[in-house]
């Protein structure tokens, strides 16, 4: 199998350029003669699609919500990067590009990393445009805040809600196409299966979750943003609909998937409360801009947080490192606490958490400040746990946030498949094996304002408008299994509900594929998902039928594939052989017990192939060089 | 805790429902009210009888997914909150809860408590916009924006677009979701020269999708989650008189 | 014409209708209130002002108010149907467990209040205009010559239940102008905070002025104080 990247010729700072020089243009009058599929309407797909219309390019986008608008996306709440150096702190395109590829962890390719950094002041200027409105200062300039692993201030908000605002100014403009009739959106459709002709993706398979309508959809080219697959672990930040299904079935019909054990555990979340728990709810990062995170410095400390005085408390993340201190990156934040939880210093129930504490900064910045910056986040934290924040520290611990691994793209975000692209948090390009924080948004409006546009171009050109129908073999073929799948799971009639399934699965990953990976916990999983994938196809119960809303049904799609999926994860995780980033093998740490990479072993990209369900999935690698950066070890201290 | 839910049942978007009774036990105080539902589902599953399907996604009240009339208020007893964000906490053991979906012609029941929100995309469609192509704005700072007015703008472009202002008002009017966008951006100076023509559009739309007429009962801005201020209805009067004055 | 008619079809200049014909009704029934409040200052006055509007160049006035206020009555009354119609027909079906926490009693009963207020009217002109109640009204004529005007109000308020109704009516009015009152300004687009806050006294306060003068009248006649020596 084939992975060139193509990364064009020329300077790290002329590559985008001439690319875009060199690229295949399709001519106006016919755009509107090449269809294009969207699947998803999160930042990224929605961005395309909405791109894609205004280029005049004929537009199907699809999400599984009842409206594009409550995308995932709009979850996101501490901001998006962007090198405009408008603090004039030293901000600068190589800078940003530098932060991500360390902030990496050195997994990322130079190329696209680069290319992100550049067009990130663009997303900016447009989001501005679009009516997006970033906190300001009293002047009427933008506002900048800090993000973990950056010593500028570069991040642009919108109080804690910028993923919603930012989502918003995507959506109004996807509208707008709607609205102009270039882009038909097909909400509630949820895409089961991507079908290839001759080798080319040309169409997806969606059923239609009201009325269970299974149906077949051709295009020139398919886009995927699905977004990510941190559902896997059942305990995630992320909404509960997230899901692995349009890359993981698109994997299946041969695209590669990268680095599906890159996943990246937030340092800041309200801790679980019990067995009752659904989701995980993130606190935004911009908390550390103000909060300082501590421990008692004993073992076992009950006594209320403020009882335990100054000179008892160990605020780990200063002491470990002071240079950046409660802003270390996101991989080393979470690890950090889980060493003091597991030296017994943990706080609340079962000592699972950590203080988060503004004592100091309602004392230096005043409690309407406070308020102002955060005040949203807080009265979330109060709604779900019933203490204020104001008055007692927050109590935090890590959880699964953000999956770097994806769909294995080139330079033009093509994957292997020629004509299937992948955008946003459903690809693997930029992140490596970390990502820092206000980048996802950043990358996921990048790809589609700003790269697909153009490459998509590059794809269409050399293709004839409309050369498939759904008449062709493969779609019946892709159509038809589709159905044999739904009706299975409706003729299981065994006991046990989808949840009950998703939930011990993601016990399973968050056990031996979490915050600390070993051999040995990988091989246990490993022995262990296959055989609760077993009983899943036995011992299954889904009622209803498949002609009407069906929440059950619309959950085993996606937990059957999480079943495949979790598999080839541990996989990944166990054939890398060093940690980096957000993945730690304990077995490769140093002695102060930081991560060890393996540069010379592991300077690669993974990328998995999919052989058969019967057979073992085949791990190519993608050999990635720096020529700009100096691989170090990441220090942060 | 125990609780006696009664629940809309609707199996299809045709078809008659009707509320239905269970007797809910062992629910955790601090477990969320679709958390509730959750376990609620399991123990139907495990009756053999289907499980109440409700739309929900984010959980953490930013998509606007959830919907549900719970004791007669759109997103429940609590202010400011939504559905995912209400813990079982806030109601006294023992209760009885009833739970509904948003009724509005305009909204039809798809399900349970799922309902067809549709019609709020298509207003959006018809203007809910300011009309730029990507690649031709200028740089951001180009273009001070007071505190003040950006600040107004973000208050009203935070509505989650839920629709319980639909529900909660005696009329089934969609003014306050309307109205929230289009003060945001008449707020800004980008979106001044759509101004009137989207003010007059998205009401079209509106009343085109068979929503009520707004006669100011103000309930809608008491029951929305994100505290949406009904001065933005009068906001929007002012712009629909200004552009129709031309 | 077409934007005209866009206008008034569309859910916003329906309601601006509403707003305009109710404040124009409003100013017409504070003006009436100081006209009848002139009863007590006596006979005289009263039937020399009734008098004075009979006379030119008053009565082309009046004539204009009348026809002016007739088509109000006819707009305002016609849309409230309307409005009503559609907005009961926007919500399909009844919830089985409903509770309000800001919308008012008098916001969510308007039609309620408004109608029976038509029918108060409807007498009322029946009543004092038109003497269709009492025929002998009509020729009531006082020492100058002039229409009694000032005998007819105490013979109508005399009788108890018709004071009642009057007093229960305006009781209604209060009720439909405290939200009527304040709710025309959020329908005119006052949406400045600083006015909002003032706005929302206008309507509760021409409410308790109207409630207070108009029930006087009849309450006055009743205990003696308009009419007592007559
Ligand atoms: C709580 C939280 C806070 C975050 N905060 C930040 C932050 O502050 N800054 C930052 O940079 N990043 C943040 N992130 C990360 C960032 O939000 C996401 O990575 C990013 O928004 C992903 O965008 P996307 O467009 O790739 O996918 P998504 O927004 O997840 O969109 C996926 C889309 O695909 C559709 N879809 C999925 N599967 C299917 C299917 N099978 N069929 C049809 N449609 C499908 C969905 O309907 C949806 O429209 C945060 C993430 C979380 C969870
Ligand atoms: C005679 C029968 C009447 C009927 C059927 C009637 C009906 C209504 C209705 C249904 C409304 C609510 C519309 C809305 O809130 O948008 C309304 C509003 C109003 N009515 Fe009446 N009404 C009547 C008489 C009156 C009278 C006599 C007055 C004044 C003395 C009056 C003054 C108002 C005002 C000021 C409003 C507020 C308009 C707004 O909210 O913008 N109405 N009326
Ligand atoms: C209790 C209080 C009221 C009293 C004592 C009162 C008294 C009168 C009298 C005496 C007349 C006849 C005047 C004449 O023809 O010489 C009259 C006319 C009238 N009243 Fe009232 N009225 C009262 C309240 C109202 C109210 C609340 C309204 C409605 C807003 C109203 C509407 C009218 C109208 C429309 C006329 C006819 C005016 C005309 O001839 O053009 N009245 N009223
Ligand atoms: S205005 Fe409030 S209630 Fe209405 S859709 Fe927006 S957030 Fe929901
Ligand atoms: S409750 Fe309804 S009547 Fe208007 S002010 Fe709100 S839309
Ligand atoms: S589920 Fe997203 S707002 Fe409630």
């Amino acid at each position: 199998m084939q992975f060139d990247a193509h990364i064009p010729d020329g300077s790290l700072q002329e590559k985008w350029k001439n690319h875009k020089f060199n690229v295949k243009l399709v001519n106006p009058a016919n755009k509107r003669k090449y269809k294009i599929i969207v699947v998803g309407s999160g930042l990224a797909g929605a961005s395309a699609a909405a791109t894609f219309g205004e280029l005049g390019y004929n537009v199907d986008c699809f999400c599984f919500q009842d409206s594009p608008r409550r995308a995932h996306s709009i979850a996101a709440q501490g901001g998006i990067n962007a090198a405009k150096n408008y603090q004039n702190d030293g901000d600068s395109v190589f800078r940003l590009f530098y932060d991500t590829i360390k902030g990496g962890d050195f997994r990322a390719r130079e190329a696209n990393v680069y290319r992100l950094a550049e067009v990130s002041a663009s997303i900016i200027d447009q989001c501005v445009a679009q009516g997006v409105p970033f906190a300001r200062e009293y002047g009427g300039l933008l506002s900048n805040r800090s993000f973990g692993g950056a010593q500028v201030s570069r991040t642009f908000y919108a109080a804690g809600q910028t993923g919603q605002q930012l989502l918003l100014g995507a959506y109004s403009a996807l509208s707008r196409q709607i609205g102009a009739k270039t882009v038909t959106m097909h909400s509630r459709t949820e895409m089961l299966d991507l079908v290839l002709v001759d080798g080319h993706a040309k169409g997806i398979i969606t059923r239609d979750l009201v009325t269970g309508e299974i149906k077949a959809h051709a295009a020139d080219a398919v886009v995927l943003a699905t977004g990510g697959y941190g559902n896997v672990f059942y305990l995630s930040t992320n909404a509960k609909g997230c899901n692995v299904t349009a890359t993981y079935r698109a994997y299946k019909k041969g695209a590669g998937f990268a680095n599906p054990c890159y996943t990246q555990i937030h340092p800041t979340c309200i801790p679980v409360s019990g067995d009752h728990q659904s989701k995980l709810t993130l606190m935004s990062e911009s908390l550390r801009n103000d909060g300082r995170v501590w421990v008692p410095l004993k073992k076992g400390d009950q006594r209320s947080p403020k009882e335990i005085p100054e000179k008892e408390r160990d605020y780990y993340l200063e002491r470990k490192y002071p240079s950046f201190g409660n802003l270390s990156p996101r991989d080393i934040a979470s690890r950090s606490a889980k060493e003091v939880c597991d030296e017994g210093r943990g706080v609340g129930p079962g000592g699972l958490g950590v203080y988060l504490d503004f004592s100091d900064a309602i004392k230096r910045l005043g409690l309407d400040m406070i308020k102002e910056r955060y005040g949203n986040l807080f009265d979330m934290y109060q709604q779900i746990t019933a203490e204020n924040p104001y008055e007692t520290p927050m109590r935090i611990y890590p959880a699964v946030h953000y999956t770097m691994g994806g769909l294995w793209v080139d330079y033009n975000l093509m994957s292997n498949i020629p004509g299937l692209h992948v955008a946003g948090e459903a690809n693997f390009s930029d992140h490596g094996a970390n990502r820092l924080g206000a980048s996802a948004l950043m990358q996921g409006l990048a790809d589609g304002y700003f790269v697909l546009p153009y490459t998509i171009g590059n794809y269409l050109a050399s293709q004839q408008p409309k050369s498939v129908t759904t008449d062709a073999p493969e779609f019946k073929q892709a159509l038809q299994s589709v159905k044999d799948q739904t009706a299975k799971f409706l003729a299981i009639k065994g006991k046990r509900s989808v949840d009950s399934f998703h939930r011990e699965l993601g016990k399973i990953m968050w056990d031996y594929c979490g915050m600390a990976r070993t051999k040995e916990g990988l091989q246990t999983a490993l022995q262990r998902i296959p055989e609760l994938r077993k009983e899943f196809w036995t011992d299954l119960r889904i009622l209803g039928d498949e002609k009407n809303v069906n929440i059950s049904l619309e959950k085993a799609g996606r937990v059957a594939d999480f079943m495949e999926f979790a598999e080839l994860m541990c996989r990944d995780a166990l054939e890398r052989e060093e940690s980096c980033g957000g993945h730690f093998r304990t077995e490769h740490q140093t002695e102060d017990g930081e991560a060890k990479r393996n540069d010379e072993k592991f300077s690669h990209a993974a990328i998995w192939e999919y052989k058969g369900q019967e057979q073992a999935p085949v791990r190519h690698r993608e050999e990635l060089t720096f020529e700009n950066v100096k691989l170090s070890t990441r220090s942060y201290k | 805790m125990d609780f006696k839910l009664h629940v809309w049942r609707q199996t299809a978007p045709e078809s008659a429902g009707k509320m239905q009774a269970y007797d809910v036990k062992d629910i955790s105080p601090d477990s969320s009210f679709l958390e509730m539902l959750d376990q609620v589902n399991e123990t139907l599953n495990e009756k053999g009888e289907e499980p109440i399907a409700f739309d929900h996604d984010c959980r953490e009240g930013i998509c606007g997914s959830c919907s549900m009339v719970i004791n007669g208020y759109a997103h429940g007893p609590q202010k400011a909150t939504t559905t995912c964000q209400l813990h079982m906490r806030s109601f006294k053991d023992g209760v009885d809860i009833h739970v509904e979906p948003f009724k509005a012609k305009a909204f039809p029941v798809l399900k349970d408590l799922v309902v067809d929100r549709t019609a709020f995309d298509r207003i959006m469609a018809a203007g809910g916009y300011i009309s730029i192509n990507t690649g031709n704005a200028q740089d951001a700072n180009n273009l001070p924006i007071s505190k003040e007015l950006s600040d107004k703008a973000f208050d009203a472009a935070t509505c989650i677009g839920c629709g319980a202002c639909v529900a909660a008002c005696k009329n089934a009017s969609a003014m306050l979701f309307v109205s929230a966008k289009v003060t945001q951006l008449a707020s800004l100076p980008q979106g001044e020269p759509e101004r009137k023509i989207r003010a007059t559009s998205m009401v079209e739309q509106m009343d085109k999708e068979g929503f009520g007429n707004c006669t100011n009962q103000y309930e809608c801005g008491a029951v929305c989650p994100k505290e949406i201020d009904v001065a933005n209805i009068a906001k929007l009067n002012q712009e629909f008189i200004l552009a129709k004055l031309k | 014409m077409n934007t005209v008619r866009s206008f008034f079809i569309s859910s916003i200049g329906k309601k601006i209708a509403m707003a305009i014909t109710g404040a124009a009704i409003t100013g017409f029934a504070l003006a009436h209130l100081g006209g009848n409040l002139l009863a007590y200052g006596g006979q005289d006055i009263f039937n020399n002002y009734a008098a004075g509007m009979k006379k030119q160049p008053m009565l082309t006035l009046i004539w204009f108010m009348r026809v002016g206020l007739l088509a109000f009555f006819v707009v305002h009354i016609g849309i409230g149907i309307k409005l009503t119609m559609e907005n009961s027909q926007a919500r399909a079906h009844r919830y089985a467990v409903r509770k309000f926490r800001r919308a008012s009693l008098p916001s969510r009963t308007m039609i309620y209040s408004g109608l029976i207020l038509l029918a108060f009217v409807l007498f009322h002109l029946a009543h004092y205009t038109f003497f269709l109640v009492h025929p002998e009204f009509g020729n009531l004529v006082d020492s100058s010559g002039r229409h009694d005007a000032y005998a007819m109000v105490v013979a109508g308020f005399s009788s108890v239940p018709v004071s009642l109704f009057y007093m229960l009516s305006m009781i209604l009015l209060w009720m439909h102008l405290c939200h009527g009152g304040s709710s025309l300004f959020q329908t005119l687009g006052v949406s400045h905070p600083k006015y909002r806050a003032l706005t929302s006294y206008v309507g509760p306060i021409v409410a308790t002025v109207l409630l207070l003068g108009n029930c006087s009248i009849p309450l006055a006649v009743l205990l003696g104080v308009i009419g007592g020596g007559h």
